[in-house]
């Protein structure tokens, strides 16, 4: 009786598929689409299909879609509450028991580098996929990472990819392929971000100055391409890699003292509270771009330092929007970004000590403080972006998926 | 079939050429018969050559027990002058039941009913049937997943070594 229709389960047509896709969470999308070839090809010709609060639905355009919002949360959660840029709902999770007790201190091509709060093993993970790559143990203290960046996408470039770390304010090394942390020779100090651009290494230092290093080996010569600025305190500085330009960001802290002129305090002893006393938070943001000068000065050239780009200010990002942290710096299109509109500023915390010493000394029993917003580059202006929930230690986290 | 002979009947006709009588509301639970009768509605008999008789009879079952529901409701609301919601809720949920036992088949017979309720365009019956098959799906590993569903693994080896270096959680045994 089985006659004329006995169809296959793997021949369904498209639109069958896509309905039946549509229910399934985000773990049983993943084993949808490694069951058979044709689930496989529909899965991932029809990630944007997906309901907009799937992080798999974002996944476009390639090599990587619109940013994803790990809210902050408890250390040991084994899942993450995510906001998506197109949406402002928070009841969704994502598991990812591979980030418990991690630090992540950096989030580029889709993958975050995780460091552990007391141990030393530092790894990769694809929030996504859930693939993790294991890096070299770093010798030394705890939570020494405060941002990390990979070179290229692992996934595809697994022996060239090189993940550089600012430890302690010098940069570290090492391939994902293997060897240990290398420090980058010339012992340049006060480094403050790095990026990848144009197929090198750049860092950026407390005074401004500008230092270029190889993509490939970040030890060969290092390359000094701007002169020290004005120091700044109060002030972090970050580059971005932002549509063909290398951008400089300096983010402008309010300095604040809490209970220090509290007379009705009981206790005559200097308040040693220290985390209550300081507590900076983003009043603004300046952004630079670097004007490039003649290369044909800087081939003929012997010497490290010699010097002839300058950062330029600028009034606006036009149709981008820039995501910064101490785990991120990146730009994207304006298409890409919440609402869809550009010419903003995402911001998450870069108090890496605080955070640090919030978690290892207050036993998680002190109020939680985060400085995360979003500032409106054209009005001046910043307001908080999904607050946080006081009990939630680990600081929110920009990345974008990439399920390839 | 036929609950009253002053209502229309329609002749539907199986791929295999088996013949089923239905009345003309229970066929009109079929977008796509509607909308064949919406445009010509002299029409009496109709020729399904996708669907077989067994898959045929099935979605006929499925339409009458929906139709003769909403229809209860309805007599129901004209004879006490509102609905009473909790005869409403019982209601809502022996339909519920009635579906859910209609759910008890193999996954050769949900495929097809897949396919015809969508030829046919039985919106309750391809939810009821997709829901089923989500169902079939969630918290089961890729492996699990063809065995339920008997599906051949064509991965080659190259793209399921990819798979499983990308994502060994995949291939964890969910039980």
């Amino acid at each position: 009786m089985r006659s004329f229709m006995m169809a296959s389960w793997s021949e369904l047509p498209r639109d069958i598929l896509e309905e039946i896709a549509q229910k399934l969470c985000h773990n049983d999308l993943y084993h949808f689409g490694a069951v058979c070839k044709s689930w496989r090809s529909f899965y991932f010709e029809n990630l944007s299909q997906l309901p907009k609060d799937l992080p798999l639905a974002l996944c476009y355009p390639r090599p990587y879609g619109a940013p994803i919002l790990l809210l902050s949360c408890k250390p040991s959660s084994d899942s993450r509450k995510y906001a998506c840029a197109r949406n402002e709902t928070v009841d969704r999770r994502l598991f990812l028991p591979e980030a418990a007790d991690k630090w992540i201190c950096g989030s580029n091509w889709g993958w975050l580098v995780m460091a552990g709060f007391r141990g030393k093993a530092v790894s990769l993970l694809n929030p996504i996929t859930r693939c993790q790559i294991r890096l070299p143990s770093l010798e030394g203290s705890f939570c020494a990472i405060t941002k990390a960046i990979i070179s290229l996408d692992p996934t595809s470039y697994r022996n060239e990819c090189i993940v550089m770390a600012v430890i302690m304010s010098t940069l570290w090394f090492c391939k994902v392929g293997g060897g240990k942390w290398k420090k980058v020779k010339g012992c340049i100090r006060d480094i403050q971000d790095v990026v990848f651009y144009e197929g090198n290494f750049y860092a950026v230092t407390k005074d401004g100055s500008l230092v270029s290093y190889s993509g490939k080996d970040p030890n060969a010569e290092a390359n000094v391409l701007t002169s020290q600025m004005q120091r700044r305190a109060y002030t972090r500085r970050y580059l971005v890699a932002s549509a063909g330009s290398l951008l400089q960001v300096l983010r402008v802290f309010r300095r604040r003292y809490k209970n220090l002129n509290n007379h009705h305090h009981r206790s005559y002893q200097p308040n040693i509270n220290w985390m209550g006393a300081k507590i900076n938070g983003t009043f603004k943001f300046e952004v630079m771009e670097l004007v490039k000068g003649n290369s044909s000065v800087l081939r003929g050239s012997e010497g490290t330092s010699e010097i002839n780009h300058h950062w330029c200010e600028i009034e606006s990002l036009g149709k981008r929007s820039l995501f910064l942290g101490y785990n991120s710096s990146m730009s994207v299109p304006a298409s890409l970004s919440p609402n869809g509109t550009g010419n903003r500023i995402y911001f998450t915390d870069d108090h890496h000590d605080d955070h640090v010493s919030n978690f290892l000394f207050s036993n998680s029993q002190v109020r939680a403080w985060h400085d995360a917003g979003v500032f409106n580059f054209e009005e001046k202006s910043s307001k908080s972006y999904h607050p946080n929930h006081p009990t939630d230690f680990m600081p929110s986290v920009w990345f974008t998926p990439n399920p390839w | 079939m036929a609950r009253s002979s002053t209502e229309n009947m329609i002749t539907l006709m199986s791929s295999d050429g088996e013949e089923f009588m239905v009345t003309e509301k229970v066929a009109r639970e079929c977008t796509t018969i509607r909308n064949m009768l919406e445009d010509d509605c002299v029409i009496t008999n109709i020729p399904l050559p996708n669907v077989t008789s067994d898959i045929l009879s099935m979605v006929i079952e499925y339409c009458m027990e929906h139709v003769a529901a909403a229809e209860k409701a309805a007599a129901e609301t004209a004879e006490k002058g509102s609905s009473s919601a909790p005869a409403a809720a019982k209601a809502n949920k022996d339909l519920e039941e009635w579906d859910k036992a209609f759910m008890n088949v193999d996954v050769y017979t949900l495929c097809d009913l897949i396919l015809a309720a969508n030829y046919l365009n039985v919106s309750g019956l391809l939810d009821l049937t997709i829901q089923t098959a989500a169902n079939l799906i969630k918290g089961k590993s890729p492996e699990q997943i063809r065995k339920t569903f008997h599906i051949q693994n064509d991965l080659s080896l190259e793209e399921e070594e990819k798979i499983r270096s990308q994502t060994p959680w995949a291939f964890e045994k969910s039980e």
